[in-house]
This record gives C-alpha cells, sequence and structure tokens, in this order.
C-alpha cells in the first residue's frame, strides 16, 4: 500500500474522529477526493474501527450476566465478614490494654527504698561521668593519656562535687524544715499552755465567786446588829 | 422510583445499606470492565478483576472521601488491579506472542486487531478502548480517565496511527 501524504496520517486520524472543525474538515474532504494514498489510509483506519466497535459490542453482549455474576460475588456471605473500621481499632485497643495490664503486673511500683534509690542515682550518676569520660576520650584524640587520665579525674570530681552540692542543698532544705516544724511545735504547746493557764484562773475566778455569795451572806448576819445599832 | 445519585448512594452503603451498592455496580461496571480490558488486552482475565475491583470497591467505600467521585475512583481501583496483573503474569509478552501468532481463518482480521491494541502502550490503550467499546464518545472517556477532551482526542489520534503501524509493519507479515 502507498504511504499517505505528509502531515496527512494525524489530520486524516482527526477526520475520522470528528475532531476537526468545519474548515480542516472541508480541507481534508478535499484532499482526499484528489490522493488515492490518503483514501486507501482512511480506509484502512475505518476498518480498523470497525472491527474495534465489533469488538466493543462482543463484550457488551454478556454485560448483564457479567454484571449479576459480581453482585452474586459482592452479597456473598463470605464476602461479609470484613473488620468494620472500628472493629479493628477495638481489637488493638484489648490488645494495648491486655499487654499494659500483664506489663502492669510485673513492674508495679513498691515502697520506695531510700537506700536502693539513693545507690540508684549514684550508679547513674557514675555511668554519666564514664559516658562523659568516654566521649571526651574520643574526642581528645590527640591529647596524651595523661592529660585524658586528668580530665577524666576532673570531670568525675566535678560530678562528685555537684553532687555533693545538690545533697547539701537537700540537708539544708530538710533541716529548715524540721526548725519550721519544731518552731510550730512549741508555739503550739506554748499556745495550750497559755489556754490552759486561762483555763485555770476563769475556774478560780468561778470559783471565787461561788465562795463569795456565802461570804455576803453570812456578812449581813455579821453586819445585822451593826446596822441596827445604827 | 427516582435515581439516587452517587453519593446518596455511598452514603447509604456507608450506613451498612448494602443494598444500595447494587445500583453503583450496574452504573460503573461496564467501565471498570472496560479499562480492566485495555489494560490486560483480554476479556477473561478483565472479568476476574473487573469482579474484584468492584468488591474492593465496597470493602473501601469509607475510605472514599469525595462521594460523588465513586465511578472514577473504582476506575482507578480497578486500572491498578489490572496492572499488578499485568507486571505478576506478564501479559504483555504473551500478548506480543499472540500478535505474531496465525490466527484461525474467520477470526482473522478481529484477533488481529485484538492483538494489535494489546501491544499498544497503556497511556493509548486505555481511551482507545474506552472510546470504541462504549460508544465513542469522547466526553465520556474524558470524564472517566479524568483528562480533558482534546488530550482525548490526541491520545486517540495516535493510538489509531499506533495501531495501523502494528498492523501493517514488518512483523505483521506472513
Amino acid at each position: 500500500m502507498n504511504e499517505p501524504c505528509e502531515n496527512m496520517p494525524e489530520q486524516i486520524a482527526d477526520y475520522l474522529l470528528g475532531a476537526l472543525d468545519e474548515q480542516g474538515r472541508q480541507a481534508v474532504a478535499s484532499h482526499l477526493e484528489t490522493c488515492p494514498a490518503c483514501r486507501a489510509y482512511l480506509q484502512a483506519l475505518q476498518d480498523h474501527e470497525q472491527t474495534l466497535v465489533a469488538l466493543g459490542e462482543q463484550i457488551a453482549a454478556g454485560m448483564d450476566e457479567r454484571e449479576e455474576r459480581v453482585l452474586e460475588a459482592v452479597n456473598r456471605p463470605g464476602r461479609r465478614h470484613r473488620v468494620l473500621p472500628w472493629g479493628k481499632w477495638a481489637v488493638a485497643a484489648a490488645l494495648i490494654m491486655a499487654s499494659g495490664i500483664a506489663i502492669g503486673r510485673f513492674t508495679s511500683p513498691r515502697p520506695i527504698d531510700a537506700e536502693r534509690l539513693k545507690a540508684e542515682v549514684q550508679r547513674a550518676v557514675l555511668a554519666d561521668v564514664n559516658r562523659r569520660v568516654n566521649t571526651a576520650l574520643a574526642k581528645a584524640a590527640d591529647q596524651t593519656a595523661e592529660d585524658m587520665r586528668i580530665m577524666a579525674t576532673q570531670l568525675a570530681a566535678g560530678s562528685k562535687a555537684m553532687m555533693n552540692a545538690r545533697l547539701a542543698e537537700l540537708i539544708d532544705l530538710i533541716e529548715t524544715a524540721r526548725r519550721t516544724d519544731r518552731q510550730r511545735v512549741a508555739d503550739a504547746l506554748m499556745q495550750i499552755e497559755l489556754s490552759r493557764q486561762d483555763d485555770r484562773n476563769q475556774i478560780a475566778a468561778s470559783l471565787r465567786s461561788l465562795a463569795t455569795p456565802a461570804a455576803e451572806l453570812s456578812v449581813p448576819d455579821q453586819q445585822a446588829p451593826t446596822s441596827t445599832n445604827n | 422510583m427516582e435515581q439516587q445519585c452517587d453519593s446518596e448512594l455511598v452514603m447509604a452503603v456507608c450506613r451498612g445499606e448494602r443494598a444500595a451498592y447494587a445500583p453503583l455496580v450496574r452504573r460503573h461496571y461496564k467501565h471498570v470492565l472496560l479499562v480492566c480490558v485495555a489494560v490486560l488486552g483480554n476479556v477473561h482475565d478483565a472479568e476476574d478483576v473487573a469482579q474484584e475491583a468492584m468488591i474492593k470497591g465496597l470493602e473501601k467505600i469509607r475510605q472514599l472521601k469525595e462521594r460523588d467521585q465513586f465511578g472514577p475512583w473504582v476506575v482507578k481501583i480497578a486500572r491498578n488491579l489490572s496492572i499488578n496483573l499485568l507486571r505478576r503474569k506478564a501479559i504483555v509478552e504473551r500478548g506480543a506472542e499472540r500478535a505474531t501468532s496465525a490466527p484461525s481463518a474467520e477470526n482473522e482480521s478481529r484477533e488481529d486487531v485484538q492483538a494489535a491494541v494489546a501491544r499498544l502502550p497503556l497511556d493509548l490503550r486505555l481511551p482507545l478502548v474506552m472510546y470504541y467499546f462504549d460508544g465513542r464518545s469522547v466526553k465520556t472517556v474524558a470524564e472517566k480517565l479524568n483528562v480533558s477532551t482534546s488530550g482525548v482526542y490526541s491520545k486517540l489520534r495516535a493510538a489509531l496511527r499506533e495501531l495501523h503501524t502494528i498492523l501493517t509493519g514488518p512483523g505483521e507479515e506472513p
């Protein structure tokens, strides 16, 4: 078959697809009237089109049956047991909770052991010191071993001094708190003592006031003769 | 009965009304199948993958954010599943083998064209199949593939020319 004219295959395809405007369509139609090679090309494309359409019709012929098969497959009971979105989260949450409970049983807090805590803090501080020493050693590869030992000692001493200072601050705080408590207890005892004293005074006054009427009653008896004497 | 739009049906399915999925299948299965045919190059595999795509569409429908976009979404699922199958089974090579094998006399033209379609690059094959297998509407193809109509015309033009080259090229000589 002769080849179509240069640049024409594209226009012929567009002509076939209906993609040209009126002017373009007429131009191609005019060319086709005078060019057998381009007419043959158009005819070949039309043949392909017809075959494609026939293939499409062949597929479309069984479409209803296919749709029914798909609907059956979609509604098949086996397809229904999918996990709902919240379902999988519920399962995950249950697993996490179970793990948490299991971990909690083995790691539940015990009463604080001050000595043990102190030992742990010391171990942690020493580990930190070691780590810093190792880091310093790595960074100071060009320094002598003596310098590095000095540096390590300084770092350790620095950390120890820091820890001692912190402990001293803590002890001061505790002492201050104790002093304050003692002062409060003393104040309270003083207050109690004062109120006791007040109570005693009041009781004494009451006793006196009880004793006084008897005296007063006895006085007129003693004074009566005096007044009568007057 | 008044026809419900896609977004209403999608919402109904999300609420648990499974029956609402049937109209979505009837509305979109054809394009799903055509995309599968276009990618895989044969109807048999395409039917299996299209069915799988519709089932996946139901299973994952809650993940669909734009509910009025069910069609393009399920078509995309179908396309991805088809490409995955194509990779697994290396259907491209088998399609090429089919193209060079001798077809029976009565179906020669149709099988030749089908084999040639299978040999087209995917970006040309997809619009070509959707256009000729589904009413020759450029607008529909553009909507389904989410491209412009001029883009579809461009692909169709190139696909027709490439198809012709494959069918008349030296590889097809007896």
